[in-house]
Order: structure tokens, then sequence, then C-alpha cells
């Protein structure tokens, strides 16, 4: 038996292989995708995790035509998605080496023909992958390729002839290009469009099942291509119609040029229909969140299935995502389970488990003696304690350090709290607007990992439609299970959801230096944003709880910071939306959002709330500062001569 | 090539007035970011006849001497029949792969490398701030993996691999490393610099990486002399002679201490054209202005074949 405590392990495309039938949960957008009936071409827009690449896998010959698919409508092999990955590492030798671009634009295009010539051969294995379907279409070993002679007369005329040639002139273009200084043997350019459209055409004249197919390229990674190497795809997805067409998948900015080789260019809505992943997820994402959770424990242990309200057949096919979708009592009962499996504590319970921490009601003592020191109040620090109201008590512990209330007032609205009669509490929303911010603050300063991080919405939202995100918070829940858990009655504690947000959350921190050419300068950004968050979040008054994101409040946004932010967005480590209340006459109207999977890491809000205006010149050296100038902008940014240890009553106007 | 046939002879000193170098034809630069490069650069100029600047452009593939494109070929005619001292500190691995090529092609039977370690780097010497710690911070920045022309890889399905990774403080070159498409690969391996240059700084360098290597399941840890070419170069044909087979690439990742990667240059350049594949990996990093300061000792390393 499978040990279910690893059902979450594997949350890489990459991981998964080539083929994705098995294990691909059909998103509830995907009949909205209309990809196997495109009439132009796809470019298909999403951060990392966001599921780009398994997306792009399951439309592919290894998914759709799966050994493990059992039955094959017809009208599927209409459609043949041809999957390759742009291999950075590889494709940047084509430049260079003295010699002309032009021979380099010939060498490109004879990688994509072996590539997509060997896809295309590959997709026919992949159709007639055993005997039954061999029966049923077959054909290949009386497959004839002799005009293929045309572009070079080594070419052979066999099904395995031709295949052995591509992947031999393929190796002969790495020899050649390992070789240049020497003179190494240069193969026969093949030209990319024009070989495969042949080699095609050929296969369609010969197999009567393919005669209507439609070849559909998917080029992942598109953004790793140099700028001519894109200008190409550009002019083949410009000019690309059935029976051969080219779709690309990239992180967002990761198109760096719109032209193509010619003088034309390839725009959206004209040449290209976008497709934003991350848009997508925007609605339901929770309800395939919780479908994937127990699919994936399904595929873990099979016993499972006779708990969970899922059934993986029916989250595979997909012509049952309008039941998944529309039905919404199916929707409350999975959400449901979700939400029972990983339970999180209302914003009452927080406070009541917070007020049951001795250490939190210690740091609450201090917090409303140092409020009463500052307005010289001889009050006695207990009473505003009361175990009877543990929200409205924490939360004044942050109202008497500011210059609002009085501490008499906050007494007196304190008392009428507990009377059940009409208060500022309630009135002025003190605890809808405090009290996340304040037990934040309370828990940042130890070692236990606050509350709040708990449960499946939670992990939701943080994950911000990103799947593999969310895959890993799970898994580290899940680690923390014992190894004799009860399937039937499986739940994840609070403290161990909380732990288990900070250790994911700290290793996607981590990540973040691995993030493209400039890791190490976003990972400095989100190291120095993160730490005055985290400073604002310790401010004893929370006269501004709960701030996670910024705008750029004033100086110029220069190239290289322009550059940065794009960076930042490419990778999803800050998320651009439109700014929600215009605060400045800039053009840019733009806020950034740090990645709420960060949160954990700094025990700071995962929520938008309020944002951190941030200067121009500030947000660079956050960028690319040294630590000394980084650290001076977090210090400027949360108040000269106020540090997280040593906090002042806060005595400007409160934002309550 | 099947076995190891370069020979190694090294020299440490404790400062160049006490190396006493002898005099070369030609000393091949890079640009100097601290101390060591700075000094290495001014010193080693008064001992040699002719100073070369080298810098490769890894987005272009191109190799600039003195300021000029060049191909291999001019690299060749400057180093014939000369004695040539190649100064790795402020060199990166394509320009040292290149000399030692070209050295090869005009038929010399040895070169000289020297390498100044640091006495700090200034990562672990930086105050901590109040907010932010110097440690979290890194040496180098703006990395990109890039193939070299002569030893390019190019990843397929069926393509069997190992990898060898050397590794020092950075933990990000090694994220980045497997951030690029598809580098699922199982035979991998770490080669850490043991004995450091100086005792304690290993520990940094394996707890930085400890997470990592355990996440993305390393099959072994191995180590090596940091300051030593030669025992470096001897690790990768350890291992090499161990996995040898002509359908597996063992692709070496450089990514570790400058000796390490003088190493890596020299096994690539030797097992080249060879039965048993080989492949280079590699980031080509920005060396950060001001990294390290002040140096500890002067390496020279004969190296013959």
């Amino acid at each position: 038996m499978e040990d279910i405590r690893l059902a979450y392990a594997m949350n890489r495309a990459e991981e998964l292989g080539r083929d994705v039938w098995e294990e691909f949960v059909v998103p509830l957008f995907f009949d909205q995708l209309e990809v196997r009936t495109q009439r132009k071409s796809l470019v298909v827009v999403g951060g990392r995790g966001c599921g780009k690449t398994t997306l792009l896998r399951y439309f592919s010959h290894n998914s759709q035509f799966s050994s493990k698919r059992h039955d094959i409508p017809a009208s599927d092999l209409d459609y043949i998605g041809l999957y390759l990955r742009a291999d950075t590492n590889f494709l940047s030798s084509l430049r260079g080496g003295g010699l002309t671009d032009e021979t380099w634009h010939s060498a490109f295009r004879h990688s994509l023909a072996c590539d997509l010539g060997i896809e295309v051969l590959d997709s026919l294995r992949s159709i007639n992958c055993d005997e039954s379907r061999v029966r049923r279409f077959g054909g290949l070993k009386e497959l004839q390729f002799e005009a293929l002679r045309n572009f070079d007369p080594k070419i052979g005329i066999s099904y395995e002839a031709v295949r052995s040639y591509l992947v031999g002139s393929r190796d002969q273009l790495l020899t050649w290009i390992n070789n240049l200084e020497s003179g190494g043997l240069k193969p026969v350019f093949l030209p990319a469009e024009q070989f495969v459209k042949r080699l095609i055409q050929l296969v369609r004249d010969q197999l009567p099942y393919l005669r209507n197919s439609l070849f559909a390229v998917f080029i992942d990674e598109y953004e790793n291509l140099h700028d001519y190497q894109q200008r190409m795809i550009n002019g083949l997805i410009k000019h690309g119609e059935p029976p051969l067409v080219f779709n690309i998948a990239m992180k967002r900015h990761g198109m760096q040029v719109r032209g193509t080789l010619g003088n034309e260019s390839i725009q959206a809505v004209s040449d290209y229909r976008q497709i934003d992943l991350e848009e997508r997820w925007e609605t339901n994402f929770s309800l395939f969140a919780a479908e994937l959770l127990f699919f994936r424990l399904i595929e873990k242990q099979r016993e499972v299935a006779a708990y969970v309200p899922i059934d993986p057949t029916v989250l595979r096919d997909i012509s049952k995502v309008p039941d998944r979708r529309d039905n919404t009592g199916y929707q409350e009962r999975v959400l449901g389970a979700a939400r029972k499996l990983l339970p999180r504590l209302t914003e009452a319970d927080l406070a009541t488990t917070a007020f049951s921490n001795s250490r939190i009601l210690e740091r609450l003592h201090k917090n409303i003696q140092q409020g009463l020191n500052a307005w010289n109040s001889n009050i006695d620090p207990a009473k505003f304690i009361r175990r009877e109201a543990p929200d409205a008590s924490l939360v004044s512990g942050a109202l008497l350090n500011r210059n609002r209330e009085r501490p008499e007032t906050i007494l007196e609205e304190l008392e009428k709290y507990i009377l059940k009669e009409s208060n500022r509490f309630d009135s002025s929303e003190w605890i809808k607007n405090n009290l996340v911010g304040v037990v934040l603050q309370l828990y940042a300063t130890g070692q236990t990992p606050c509350p709040f991080f708990a449960g499946f919405e939670n992990f939701v939202l943080m994950a911000h439609e990103n799947i593999r995100q969310f895959l890993e918070l799970v898994h580290q829940a899940f680690v923390r299970l014992p190894a004799d858990i009860d399937v039937g009655t499986v739940l994840i504690h609070i403290e161990d959801q909380a732990e288990a947000v900070r250790t994911a959350s700290s290793s996607f921190v981590r990540e973040v230096r691995g993030c493209g050419t400039f890791a190490n300068q976003l990972h400095g950004m989100v190291l120095t944003l993160g730490a005055t968050l985290k400073v604002k979040h310790q401010q004893v008054s929370q006269s501004e709880p709960e701030i996670t994101h910024f705008y750029i409040q004033r100086g110029d946004i220069d190239d290289d910071l322009d550059m940065y932010l794009r960076e930042s967005v490419k990778w999803s480590v800050l998320f651009e939306e439109p700014e929600t209340k215009k605060k400045s006459m800039g053009a840019k109207t733009f806020e950034y959002v740090l990645n709420p999977v960060f949160a954990g890491h700094f025990q700071i809000s995962f929520r938008k709330k309020r944002s951190l205006p941030i200067s121009a010149n500030d947000l660079k050296i956050m960028f690319t500062g040294d630590v000394k100038s980084r650290d001076a902008v977090v210090k400027a940014l949360i108040g000269e001569g106020r540090s997280a240890s040593n906090l002042e009553l806060d005595l400007s106007l409160g934002d309550d | 090539m099947t076995e190891p046939t370069f020979k190694f002879r090294t020299s440490t000193y404790e400062s160049f007035a006490q190396a006493k170098p002898h005099e070369t034809d030609i000393l091949f630069v890079g640009v100097g970011v601290d101390d060591r490069g700075s000094q290495a650069i001014n010193e080693l100029s008064s001992t040699s006849g002719t100073v070369v600047e080298l810098l490769y452009d890894p987005e272009k593939n191109e190799l600039v001497v003195n300021g000029a494109i060049q191909g291999l070929r001019a690299l060749v005619n400057l180093v014939r029949g000369k004695k040539v001292r190649v100064e790795s500190t402020t060199l990166g691995l394509a320009e040292i792969i290149r000399v030692i090529q070209a050295s090869k092609s005009a038929g010399l039977q040895e070169i000289e490398f020297t390498y100044l370690e640091p006495k700090t780097y200034t990562q672990g010497k930086s105050p901590v701030g109040t907010y932010l710690n110097a440690r979290d911070f890194e040496l180098t920045e703006n990395r990109v993996f890039r193939a070299i022309h002569g030893f390019a890889h190019q990843r397929m399905a069926d393509t069997k691999e190992c990898y060898i990774f050397f590794l020092g403080y950075e933990v990000s070159r090694l994220l980045q490393a497997f951030e690029q498409p598809d580098l699922q690969v199982e035979e991998k391996y770490a080669v850490f610099g043991v004995p450091p240059f100086v005792s304690g700084w290993e520990t940094n360098a394996l707890a930085n990486h400890a997470a990592d290597l355990k996440r993305l399941d390393f099959r072994a840890i191995h180590y090596c002399a940091a300051n030593s070419v030669r025992e470096a170069y001897l690790k990768l044909w350890a291992i090499y002679s161990r996995l040898r087979n002509e359908h597996l690439t063992l692709v070496i990742s450089p990514l570790g201490t400058k000796p390490q990667t003088v190493a890596s240059a020299l096994f690539l350049i030797e097992t080249k054209g060879g039965p048993y594949p080989t492949a280079l990996y590699y980031d080509h990093p920005q060396r950060k202005q001001g990294r390290s300061s002040d140096v500890r000792l002067w390496h020279f390393y004969k190296v013959n074949w």
C-alpha cells in the first residue's frame, strides 16, 4: 500500500513525463478553450506552475493516444498535437562562432525540421502503440517517403529509415556545432516548414485515418528562445494554416519581439488567440484545487475513493466538465470535504486560540502596558485582557498604541462589547479591520507559526491560481501526518498546517534564486520588500494592518527598473494588477503584489488589503543595492528610527 | 582518450614577492572586480611581454580579444611558440577553455594558470543589517546557462546523461540549473571543495546546499580540495572511468571554485571527441564588484600534456 503522505510530492509537470493521460484533471475552463477546433494559432500565457506544460502535454500525441487510453474516437485523430520544448542551453549555441546570421537561421530551421519530423513520426507510433490499435489503424510499415529525397537524397524511404535519418541529422548538427573551428561536416540543412508540411502531406495521403488531420505544434518555453528564433516562430505563427499550425506557451512578458524575420509582425486577435491561464483559473480555482486534492489521494491509495466526493474517471472526462462546474450540490460537497481535511480557524476562533497561548498573552500585556505608558494612564492593563472577549481584548492592545482614542474610551467600549451593547468594536469595525493584523503581530515575535495560515481556503489564496504552489503547500501539510493515519478520518491539524505553510513558503522564497538571469536581483527584492512588510506587520499600533502590496509613488521607471519589474512578473515573484485606487498621476497605474505564497516565510498577511507607496529609486535599490543600502530602504519605508524590536507609540493618524 | 594524461606541478606562495614568478611571453587576463583580481593583473603584467585581455560573450558566442572579436584561429596564431600564463582568477570558464584549445592547437606542451585565493569574501564580512543579513545575498549575478561551441549538448527524450556539479557558496547557481527546461536527470553528483580555502568555509557551502541536494535527489556527494586543479581533474576522471559508456553523456557543471573550473576545462578538452561523450553545462556568471577582499595565497599551476 502506498504512503498517502507522499501523494503531493510530485508537483512539477516535468516529473510526470510526456504522457499525462492518467494524471490529467480536466480544468473547469477546458471546454471554453476551443483548442481542438482552433482556427488560428494559440499563445498560452502564465507563470511557472500554473499548468502550461501539463496542458500542452495533454494535447500532445503522447497523452491523446496514450496506451493507457482504451477508447479513441475516430474524431480524435483529426487533431494531432506535437510537443516541443525549447532547450535553451542547446539553442543558445546556434549563434556566433564567426558564422553569418543566415547560416544560423538555416541551422535553427534544420533543428526544427528534425525535431518536428521526429514528432510527426512518433505521433503515428503513439496512435499505433499496441496490436489492437495497429489492427484498427496501422499502415506504418507500408509508408513510402520517397518524395522526401528531394530535400536530401540520403533520406530513406520507410518510416524507420526517415526517423533514423532525422535522428542522425540532428546528431550531425550537434557534432558540426562542436567542431566549427576544425571544419566539421555540416549536415544538409532542411527547411523546417516545407519539410514538415511535405512529410505530413505524405502521411495524410497514405493513411486514410489521418486524411483530415490537423497537426498542431506546441512550443513550450518560447520565452527562452533567442530573438531571431522567436522571429522565426512568429513567422510560422503568422503563416500557419492547416494541416500545420504553430502554437506557443510562455511566461508573461515572454515575447521579446513581435516581428518576423521579414517585415511583418504578429498581433493578438488577428494572428493568434491568447489563452491567459491565470486569468482562466480566477473562476473555479477553489473547486479544481479541491478536486485535485482528492484525485491525488485516490491515485496514491485506491481505498480513499470510498471516503471522498469525487470520481477520478469523471475528472478525466472532458464531457463531464459542465456537470462539475454547474452543479452547486457537487461543488459544496467537494469544497466541504476539502475544508474538513484542511480546517481553518474563524476570526473568533483565531482570537480564542491566541488567547489560550500564555506567550501571546504576555506579549499582549506588554503591548497594552506600552500603550498605557504612552498615554500616562494608570489603568491596570489586566482590565483590557478579558477572557469573555478575546477578540476585542487583542484589538485593544493595538488601539491603545494609537493617538486616537483615550484608554478610558477603549475600556468603556470593551465593557459595552462584553455586555453586548452598542459598541465601536463592532460599529467602527475595530475588530473586523484589525484582528488579523493584531494576531499576526503577536505571533510574529515568537517561534510558533501563526494559525491564521491554516485552512483550505487560505491555501487556495496563497497559491494564487497556481497549481504547483497549492500542491506544495498540501504536500508539506501531508508529510506531517503520522504514518498510521486512518484514511477515513484524516484531517490535518491547524498547527501542522501553519508549520507546513512556513516551510513551503520558505522553500518558494529560496527558489526565487533560480528564477532566470536576474534571479539574485529578484531574490534580493523579495527579501527587502518582505522585510519591510514584516516590520510593518510588527508595528504594535497596527494603524495600517496587512500591507501586502505596493505602488510606485514617484520617480521615473527607467529601462533597468522596467526590466526588473517585468522579470518579477514573468517569474511570478510579483503580480501586476491595475491600481484599485488612483493614487498617482503617473502614466503607470499598476500595483505590485508580492506573491502571497511568500507570506508564510515572512509571517505576514496573504490577503490583498493595504498598499505601500515606494519611490522608483527605493524600488531599484531593492533589486540592485548592496545589503547596507537595502537595509536603509527598509528603515526609510518603515519610518526612520523605528525598529522591529523597539516600536514607539505611533502618533500618526490611523487608517481604520 | 580513456585515461588521464595531463600532468600538474603546483606552487603556492603567500605573496607575489615570495612567488617571484618567471617571465612569460603572454599573460591572459580578464577584468579585475576585487582586490585579488587587481593585484593579479598588476603584478603579473610585469612578468609578461604581452598582456592580452579576454572576454567571452555567452549571448553571442563571441570571444573578444583586446577589444576585438576574434575566432580561435587568431588565438592559435597569438600563442604559437610562446610561453603562456593564464590568470584564472579574473577569467571565466569560456575564456579559459579557448586559451587551452588554442595552446593545444598551436602545439604548446605546457601552460601555466594562476589563481589568487581571497582572504575573505565580502558577503561573510559585511555587517549584518538591522533587517537584512548579508549571508542571504550572493557573489555573482546575471547568470544564464548557455552552451559553448565545442561542448554543446542537446537534451533528448531518450538521452542518457550523468551530471557532475561542482558546488561552492552559491545555491542559486544550482537552483537555476534545475530551473532550466526539463532538467530531470537521475544520475547526478555534487562535488564540494574540501578541504576548503579556509577551514570552516565548507560548512557554509554544504549548509547552503543541503536541503536542495536532498530535494533534487542527488546520488552522492564527492569532495576534493577547493584549491587543487589536479585533484578536481582526477576526481572527474575517477567518476568518468567508472561511468563511461558510449550511450551516456557525462555533463560537467563547474559552479564551484576556480581551480575546479580550470580542471573542468582541461578534462572537457582532453575527452572531447573521445568514445565516451562529455559536455558542458555552465551559467557564465558575472562576478560582483568587490566580491572579496585581500589575498590569502598565490597559486601557480603548470599543466603539461
